[in-house]
């Protein structure tokens, strides 16, 4: 075969295909699970240790028929609830000081560095053993983890405030309250979204792993449950309820609310000179 | 015609200040540094008529930003004061700021840029707004956010936010040295026809001699502390840099400029 016809394929080929970022994603997960299908087929040795995409497939049908997901499910979304509503409080009132008060940034600056380099797991461990078995864990845990680093991303975002902007609404006389409005909290508001973003999908990775370690509801529990009567297809089906449920939360609420409140991001640079 | 180029014609409503004048006097300053007290200028006396466009020229470091930071306020003088004078007498002015990079705010559209310094103008509406960026050329820009606009347009925006104010005076600190020569060539061009027409009082700082003789009425030189080289720009208008008169009068202008080096 000549090294042209590829080529001459790939341009009968839709451009979507190669550039549409939904499309790419949607062919990626065909070929995972496609090479998934054929290496389960061809090599016994992971039959016996591994289930296949069909299996996990109406492990997930029966969970989704079952019902049984709805009581977990509202568990999980309690505990991240409460976890990432205190990190999104706490980390928002830490980025804050840290970052617009020298004495703050000199006190609190290195417990969120220490905050991010803190391995997940031993949070998620010491939350159980000082709240034991229940709900109050996993909340704890994602708040703990989650915290640092919204913080850490609105004190970012307060460091980079364009200084001319706020000499510019000095220049033109610009109330104090206006400029808070329409300067500062618009600066810190893109790092602080991102943060936020970070926050949220760390939470429930937490949450999760705390309800594994010490709850008795939710997907993380659930997990466990599926693992201890040994049904791997059972703990799979709940691995791709998370993940999908992930994916809709990234992709169909805080990608469309960026797009619609970071409009003038997506504009950018657009311009010639 | 392209929206980078075309003018609409003033209105008449965005003209309602008179000039003002300003009055500079006495005025020093100096800064604290790691070596002592390092001195900007000294007693520096200068009077800027109504409806003047005054260039104030020098080199890098000279204090020329420095002394339009304290004209607008931003700065506070070691000794003397800025003091203006308007018709009504008042002595309360209105500035304006026009700087080297337009600092608009990239999330707000360029209709929300001007509107965010009108607070306080009681008779600021959209409809005002959307007169200003007429006014530079740029009616089909009024929702476009800053990043949309090429470095030129930007600059117009910041110009637009300026006048949007009615200020008595116009203050420019080298708002055309970011800019390509053809954009700034036709921003200057721009500019006189907006002064002539909206009759404000320009304090400009620049470092280019070109810019500040097809520019200007009054050449001030800064440096060395002080004000050194007072010119009136004797050229008619519109003023062809190529004109014999022209270069005549930049060769002078720049020996002046440079008569400080001499001494």
């Amino acid at each position: 075969m000549s090294t042209s016809q590829p080529r001459r394929l790939a341009n009968a080929l839709p451009d979507s295909l190669f550039t549409n970022r939904s499309v790419v994603f949607v062919e990626s997960i065909v070929a995972l699970v496609l090479v998934w299908s054929v290496v389960y087929r061809i090599l016994p040795p992971i039959q016996e240790s591994f289930v296949s995409p069909t299996e996990v497939v109406i492990a997930t049908q029966e969970l989704l028929v079952s019902m049984v997901w709805v009581e977990h499910f509202l568990a999980s979304l309690t505990h991240v609830a409460y976890g990432f509503g205190i990190a999104l409080f706490a980390g928002t009132a830490l980025g804050i000081l840290v970052g617009w008060w020298d004495f703050w940034e000199k006190a609190f600056q290195d417990y969120l560095t220490i905050g991010i380099a803190v391995p997940s797991l031993f949070v998620a461990i010491f939350s159980a053993m000082w709240f034991g078995l229940g709900a109050t864990t996993p909340a704890a845990a994602a708040a703990i983890v989650a915290t640092p680093y919204l913080a850490t991303n609105v004190y970012g975002g307060i460091n980079n405030i364009d200084n001319d902007l706020l000499k510019m609404s000095n220049a033109f006389d610009v109330s104090r309250f206006r400029v808070i409005r329409r300067v500062i909290i618009q600066s810190v508001l893109p790092d602080w979204f991102a943060g936020l973003r970070y926050a949220l999908a760390l939470s429930w990775k937490i949450a999760s792993l705390a309800e594994y370690i010490a709850a008795e509801q939710g997907i993380g529990f659930m997990i466990r449950f599926e693992m201890r009567v040994l049904d791997l297809a059972g703990v799979m089906s709940w691995v791709v309820f998370f993940t999908v449920f992930l994916l809709f939360l990234e992709y169909g609420v805080l990608a469309q609310i960026e797009k619609r409140v970071f409009a003038w991001r997506q504009n950018d640079s657009v311009g010639w000179s | 015609m392209s929206s980078e180029t075309s003018q609409a014609p003033t209105d008449e409503s965005l003209t309602s200040n008179n000039a003002g004048s300003i009055h500079i006097e006495n005025l020093a300053k100096e800064f604290d540094t790691a070596e002592g007290h390092e001195q900007v200028f000294e007693d520096i006396n200068i009077d800027i008529e109504p409806e003047s466009f005054v260039c104030l020229l020098g080199k890098s470091g000279s204090g020329k930003s420095t002394m339009l930071n304290i004209v607008s306020g931003i700065l506070e003088p070691t000794e003397g004061q800025v003091r203006f004078e308007t018709a009504d007498g008042s002595g309360d002015v209105t500035l304006g700021h026009v700087f080297q990079s337009p600092r608009l705010m990239p999330w707000d559209s360029n209709l929300q840029n001007i509107e965010f310094v009108n607070e306080d103008n009681p008779d600021y509406t959209e409809e005002v707004g959307k007169q200003h960026l007429d006014l530079v050329g740029l009616s089909d820009h009024y929702h476009k956010y800053p990043g949309q606009l090429s470095g030129g347009q930007r600059q117009r925006v910041g110009i637009a936010r300026a006048l949007s104010i009615d200020p008595e005076v116009l203050l420019m600190d080298e708002p055309f040295s970011n800019l390509d020569e053809i954009t700034a060539e036709e921003l200057r061009k721009e500019l006189i026809s907006l002064w002539s027409e909206l009759n404000k009082t320009v304090f400009f700082v620049t470092h280019d001699m070109t810019e500040a003789i097809q520019l200007a009425d009054r050449l001030l030189m800064l440096g060395d502390g002080e004000i050194y080289g007072d010119l009136e720009v004797p050229l008619e208008r519109p003023r062809r840099i190529d004109s014999d008169e022209f270069l005549k009068f930049r060769q002078k202008a720049i020996d002046t400029f440079h008569s400080i080096d001499e001494d």
